[in-house]
Parts: C-alpha cells; sequence; structure tokens
C-alpha cells in the first residue's frame, strides 16, 4: 500500500453492512456529514460529489476503487476550498472487523503534495467530528448536531 | 469509543507526559516509524514500544503496516469524542472560536 499523510480511526458498534449503507446513503449523508449530501455512482469511475445545505460544490471527485461492504476510495477535489485549491488529494474509507460485534472504520488521506498547516488541522477538526458523528449515528440511531456553519 | 474502558484506557494513555510527547511528535510529523519518531528522544525502542502500544490501545495512535515499517499517525477523533461529551457539538465549536479569538489576541499582543 502507498503510504497515508492522514489516518483517522474510530471504533464502532455496528456491523460493516449498516456502516456502509450509511457512508454510501445520498439520504443519510447529511446526518453525518455536516448537512452536506453526497452523490455517488455505483463504480469505479463514477462521481463522487459533496454538496453543502446551499447546493454548493464542496467536493468534485470520482470513485476510484468501490468493494461493498469493506473499502471505498475517491478522487477529492475541493473546488471552492481555498485550502483545496488545485489539489488532487485522494481519501480512502476502509471497514474492518475489530472485536466482537465492532468495526474499525479508518479514513487515509493521501496527498500528491504536501499540505499546509491549516489543511491538516482543519481535516483533524473535521474528520474527528465527522466518524464521531458517524458513530453516534450507528450506536444510537441520532444524529450530533453538526451543522454546515460548525466546519471548521 | 465504548464508555467505561475504553474511556480509562485514554485517560491513563494521556495521563503520562512521554506518551504526550510522542503524540506532539506524530502531530508535528504524521506516518513516522518507531526509530524517527523517538530519534533525539533519551528512551529507548522497548520502552517506546510500550508507550506506542500503549497509546494505539486507546486509539490515539493509529498504526499503517507498509511492508516491514510499521508507520505511527496522531489519531484526534477520541479526543473529539471526550470533547462531545463534556461540552457539546455546539458549544465545542464556541470554546474553538473562542479560544482561536484569544491565541489571535495574544499574538497582537506580543507584535
Amino acid at each position: 500500500m502507498d503510504k497515508p499523510d492522514l489516518v483517522y480511526i474510530a471504533f464502532i458498534a455496528t456491523d460493516a453492512k449498516t456502516l456502509w449503507r450509511l457512508l454510501t446513503s445520498e439520504g443519510d449523508s447529511p446526518l453525518w456529514f455536516f448537512g452536506c449530501r453526497i452523490e455517488i455512482g455505483e463504480a469505479a469511475g463514477g462521481p463522487y460529489r459533496v454538496r453543502s445545505p446551499d447546493g454548493a460544490l464542496a467536493v468534485d471527485g470520482a470513485i476510484l476503487a468501490i468493494e461493498p461492504p469493506h473499502r471505498l476510495r475517491i478522487l477529492w477535489r475541493m473546488p471552492g476550498n481555498p485550502l483545496g485549491e488545485g489539489r488532487q488529494n485522494e481519501i480512502e474509507y476502509r471497514i474492518e472487523p475489530a472485536t466482537d460485534g465492532v468495526v474499525k472504520l479508518s479514513v487515509l488521506e493521501f496527498h500528491h503534495r504536501p499540505v499546509p498547516e491549516a489543511w491538516q488541522e482543519s481535516g483533524r477538526e473535521g474528520w474527528s467530528k465527522i466518524l464521531s458523528a458517524l458513530k453516534t449515528l450507528c450506536e444510537t440511531g441520532r444524529p450530533l448536531p453538526l451543522l454546515m456553519g460548525d466546519r471548521p | 469509543m465504548r464508555r467505561g474502558v475504553d474511556e480509562d484506557l485514554l485517560f491513563r494513555a494521556l495521563a503520562d507526559p512521554v506518551r504526550r510527547q510522542l503524540l506532539d511528535r506524530l502531530r508535528e510529523r504524521p506516518g513516522q516509524a518507531l526509530a524517527a519518531l523517538i530519534d533525539g528522544l533519551p528512551m529507548t525502542r522497548q520502552g517506546a514500544s510500550k508507550h506506542l502500544a500503549m497509546l494505539e490501545a486507546a486509539n490515539l495512535v493509529a498504526v499503517v503496516r507498509r511492508g516491514r515499517e510499521k508507520l505511527h499517525y496522531l489519531n484526534p477523533v477520541p479526543i473529539q469524542e471526550i470533547a462531545a461529551r463534556w461540552i457539546g457539538a455546539f458549544e465545542a465549536d464556541r470554546v474553538a472560536g473562542l479560544v482561536a479569538f484569544k491565541r489571535r489576541i495574544e499574538e497582537d499582543g506580543q507584535a
């Protein structure tokens, strides 16, 4: 495997299929993605986009690899974000069994060139909240009250 | 992180200044192997391995294996869960705003 630049992990008391459904569901995505809605194709080469609640395109990407319910790799371009301008990062979600009834969700971030500290800071906060929201949603069925304005 | 045992692990892992220093170094340079991580620190590989094992058990350090190499990353997710527990998702952002505001003022004061 190529070397990830950043890694985020959450252990979630659920099964891989449930978590995968949540990760790839267009309708449920606002519950864990700061109110943003994802648009996702079905196969590699298909689109992967993230729209802010106001409809603006926050992430304009593509599916690089999709292996339900374990691995989703995305080309991650952020056209409107000054920190992401001109960058082509890759994000990989990975779901693996951990202990009984618990799965390990990893988000691996791959950079094609070094990112500024502000990017990393914003990522640490943003991904931590996203993973916490996914965990809460899976384990309690309730969304965390994260709004778009909360995004760092 | 489930409440109880895992949370105890988290606080125990954070309760040691050496382990906090390792987390600082991983924040500054993510994806380090053990040798690079402890370079210049008064610490044996064996001692560092034990500390890292505790940090990994608390999910504060993520490990990625690449060939024979073991790469270490700071994983901030459990810290967020602690914050959400006592501060709450909305308040956390207000506090973050206050902290940033305070830092800006302090920086201005020094300029």
